[in-house]
């Protein structure tokens, strides 16, 4: 036989065998998980595996759903949108998940989209802040992280406090960052401040002196930063190079401002975090008990404490995909899609219930999640003084 | 006039350590004729060999980057020994994609090892920065700029004033008269190939506790060496030198007067221009080899 | 190859959504067959002129750009979206090559390396030509719509393998036809690892 035949006949084979459908007993109900574990963003992907392990293990603890245990089947889509797109379709075609949650960036749920338009999965979105995510009418798109434009508006009532007249912008240059820039720049002209510089950098970038440069030659009083915690830290620390005196006020709530504190020091001193959970303080979390709970298990596993403010997500993203599927009866997509828009639990971060969003007909879900600012205070995390009083 | 002073301040500290990159892979390419794509994989290995020395083994921190160095030729030696001394004679292409190979394999590697999270390296310098009147800078990167500075002399007397330095340009000047001379050439090829990979390792261990530490941060390294390499003219020490300089300025100014957004395409059009308007490098007039 | 091989290869090919059950694995056959194309284009200039190209990803990303372009921004048809996805990186191809070909060995190499980190940054940049990173989502699927009868989409896991497995035929035809009509002009093997 010629090796051409040969290598042929090797290649169907395989190609048969394990194109046969699997045939092991599927006792546990699976729930998709799409989040960088590789990449310029794995710290934040990373802590929101935990906090979705967590939510699995609390939950089969109290005996799964249905009846049956909860799988999470864990993807990495290397802080790429084309690999979040892969992993979606691997997902669903070949682990047949009834529901999904991911994929942490905007640019990366946005590629993974249309696979579930294609295949009829529902995503329950936990980080991503882009408006376009629900504003697409994908009704399979279900997001309990607050839109740039929401964020901005947790801002609002804070805004004389912070007495900000000129704002530049630094982001990072991807959906969440040009998404963010808008958002905030919309508030801060409503409100009669004017935007200054806008910079953006690249995701895998390191050096921003060049940005900061610009930035500093301006006379604005404050610094909008939108990016990951790595490049934020490296901000902070070309900032302080540069002697940047800036009021900094980071958006996203992937800040992670203990991480901050570590690796920037005394750069990051004085700066502001927009947050949706906050571990230093669960007692004030609209469900506190829950919150320490989750704050103690956290540190039960000997996870890093910083992770908390992003690995809260990871349990709330998978208690509410889980609640669809009791809610719908079985561990199928097109009825965990209908089960989702009945969900009303409390989460880490506060009460989780989806509202219409987008154009009609094909609304997408989006719940209102709660928002809070802390200061970096003496090394320390501070609720600042105006936010503590309200 | 301040901001362009903090800029052009800005490319010459990040410039030092793209001609400390560029060296080391202008001798192997320029001398060895191979196209080092795994360039950027030594530069990696000599981070993450700092970090490890500092937080694992407890390693001072002044201590941590000559150990680096050492790693970094080790490995060099080895790949030289394993992968290129069986495929000497063979095409420059076949070589070229071997080494790329070997680029995917030591970044999955460190991947693999070190995980995908990012690292930061902690370093003894204070973080408030060092103020010269309208600029400022951060001791650490004064630190990097002058340790570059003195690499980059040590490597230049190495090659212009030793023994090893006079065999090494002899080698690759004429090998068959070299040889006759007494010349080892495999040990010629072994040493210069770790030279090249110490130098990125070095380069490597600097820049670590500046930026952050990732399994992917060799990938701009090696693109910002071509880019230096290609400048300076193959095989041109002091262009190499020069072309980092001039690389780091005018990016530093590309990013800051023009776009950010395109800082990389300033390296890219650089390579460009070069190779299709002056192919024997900016500074061909400058000596060949040191 | 034997006839007989590649008729069996043929056949495979040509029924496998019928006896590939599952649909990941048709789905990993068409992206094969994608950079089957891919590969078939690098094959014909190494292969037949020795010079490495390694930024082929540019004249990729340089069509995907141009069908989604025409197809989202302007609204024109899908096929003539997958035409300008011929043409138009065939004509960057072709002043690339004008410019490049001059160079050899690794110098072609880098200066193909850096064309393409060229078109990527400024595809991520370009913000009001091509979206930046936000892309352009919602690229309309080819479609069959023969006049008095409904349009057949495209866009289904099958018909999209045949669309794919044409492609991957016509590329390989249109290389085969290059070869021979080059072999009668130009002789490209003089071109070779060695130049005269």
């Amino acid at each position: 036989m010629t090796r051409a035949i040969r290598a042929l006949s090797i290649a169907l084979a395989v190609l048969f065998a394990v194109g046969a459908p699997a045939a092991w007993a599927q006792d546990a109900v699976k729930v998709g998980v799409i989040e960088p574990l590789s990449g310029p963003v794995a710290a934040s992907g990373n802590y929101v595996r935990m906090g979705a392990e967590i939510a699995r293990d609390w939950m089969n603890g109290k005996g799964g759903v249905l009846g049956r245990k909860i799988e999470l089947l864990i993807e990495d889509n290397k802080s790429d949108p084309k690999e979040a797109a892969t992993a979606a379709e691997k997902l669903i075609v070949r682990d047949k998940v009834p529901v999904i949650m991911g994929a942490w960036g905007s640019s990366m749920t946005l590629a993974a989209m249309p696979k579930l338009a294609e295949y009829g999965v529902p995503m329950v979105v936990e980080t991503s802040s882009a408006a376009t995510i629900t504003k697409q009418g994908n009704p399979w798109i279900f997001r309990i992280s607050p839109p740039s434009e929401m964020e901005a508006l947790g801002l609002q009532k804070y805004l004389k406090d912070f007495g900000i007249k000129q704002a530049d912008f630094l982001a990072v240059n991807t959906d969440w960052g040009r998404g963010s820039v808008a958002a905030f720049g919309d508030l801060l002209k409503k409100s009669g401040g004017s935007v200054g510089t806008v910079e953006f950098m690249d995701q895998a970038a390191t050096d921003m002196n060049a940005q900061i440069t610009k930035v500093k030659a301006g006379s604005a009083d404050t610094l909008f930063l939108t990016t990951s915690v790595e490049q934020i830290t490296l901000v902070l620390k070309q900032a302080q190079e540069q002697r940047l005196t800036r009021k900094v006020i980071t958006t996203g709530g992937s800040s992670s401002p203990s991480q901050l504190i570590k690796q920037a020091g005394a750069a990051a001193e004085g700066t502001y975090h927009i947050l949706f959970f906050l571990p230093w303080f669960p007692e004030a979390m609209p469900d506190g008990k829950l919150a320490k709970a989750f704050v103690d298990e956290w540190a039960k596993r000997g996870h890093p404490f910083e992770g908390l403010t992003e690995g809260f997500r990871g349990h709330d993203g998978v208690l509410t995909a889980v609640e669809g599927i009791r809610l719908a009866g079985k561990a199928d997509p097109k009825a965990v899609q209908e089960a989702l828009w009945k969900v009303n639990v409390m989460g880490l971060n506060g009460p989780i219930k989806f509202e219409k969003d987008g154009p009609a007909g094909k609304e997408s879900g989006q719940s209102k999640p709660s928002i809070f600012i802390v200061q970096v205070k003496d090394g320390k995390i501070a609720l600042p003084a105006f936010a503590a009083k309200k | 006039m301040d901001q362009l002073l903090q800029h052009l301040l800005n490319g010459l500290l990040l410039g030092a350590t793209y001609s400390l990159l560029g060296i080391g892979l202008t001798l192997v390419f320029g001398l060895m004729s191979v196209v080092n794509f795994a360039h950027g994989e030594f530069y990696t290995l000599g981070a993450y060999a700092a970090f490890a020395a500092l937080t694992v083994a407890s390693v001072h921190f002044f201590l941590a980057i000559p150990l680096a160095i050492v790693v970094g030729a080790a490995a060099g030696a080895v790949c030289e020994r394993g992968l290129l001394r069986p495929l000497r004679g063979q095409s420059i292409d076949t070589v070229m994609l071997v080494m790329i190979g070997l680029w995917i394999a030591m970044q999955n590697a460190e991947l693999l090892g070190w995980g995908g999270v990012a690292k930061s390296v902690p370093t003894p310098f204070p973080t408030q920065p060092l103020v010269l009147g309208p600029v400022s800078v951060a001791p650490l990167r004064v630190f990097v700029f002058v340790v570059s500075a003195a690499l980059i002399l040590g490597a230049h007397l190495l090659l212009a004033r030793t023994k090893l330095g006079r065999a090494m340009r002899a080698t690759f000047q004429d090998r068959e008269t070299a040889a006759l001379m007494g010349v080892s050439i495999e040990r010629i090829h072994t040493v210069t190939f770790a030279f090249g990979a110490g130098l990125a390792a070095a380069a490597g261990a600097l820049l670590g506790p500046v930026f952050l530490l990732y399994p992917s941060m060799g990938d701009l390294a090696s693109l910002k060496a071509f880019s230096v390499v290609i400048l300076g003219g193959l095989g041109n020490f002091a262009g190499a030198a020069l072309g980092g300089l001039v690389l780091g300025v005018a990016e530093e100014l590309g990013a800051g007067y023009v776009s950010s957004g395109y800082r990389d395409a300033v390296g890219f059009l650089m390579i460009v221009a070069v190779l299709l308007l002056r192919p024997s490098g900016l500074f061909a007039r400058a000596e060949r080899v040191g | 190859m034997r006839p007989v091989a590649l008729l069996l290869g043929l056949a495979a090919a040509a029924t496998a959504p019928f006896w590939v059950w599952n649909p990941y694995h048709l789905h990993t056959l068409i992206m094969a067959g994608i950079f089957a194309v891919l590969a078939l284009s690098l094959n014909l200039l190494l292969g037949y002129t020795g010079q490495l190209s390694l930024g082929h990803a540019a004249f990729f990303g340089i069509g995907a750009y141009a069908t989604a372009l025409l197809t989202v921004k302007l609204e024109w048809s899908p096929w003539i979206g997958l035409l300008a996805a011929v043409v138009l990186p065939g004509l960057a191809g072709w002043v690339i090559g004008r410019l490049a070909l001059k160079l050899r060995g690794a110098y072609f190499v880098l200066l193909t390396i850096s064309f393409a980190g060229c078109v990527s940054l400024v595809s991520v940049n370009w913000m009001d030509l091509t979206n930046g990173p936000l892309g352009l989502p919602g690229v309309p699927a080819l479609e069959i719509a023969l006049p008095g009868l409904p349009a057949l989409s495209l866009r289904t896991k099958v018909a999209f393998y045949y669309v794919v497995l044409v492609a991957v035929v016509l590329a390989y035809l249109v290389c085969l036809a290059l070869i021979r009509a080059m072999r009668w002009t130009a002789r490209p093997q003089a071109l070779g690892p060695d130049p005269p």
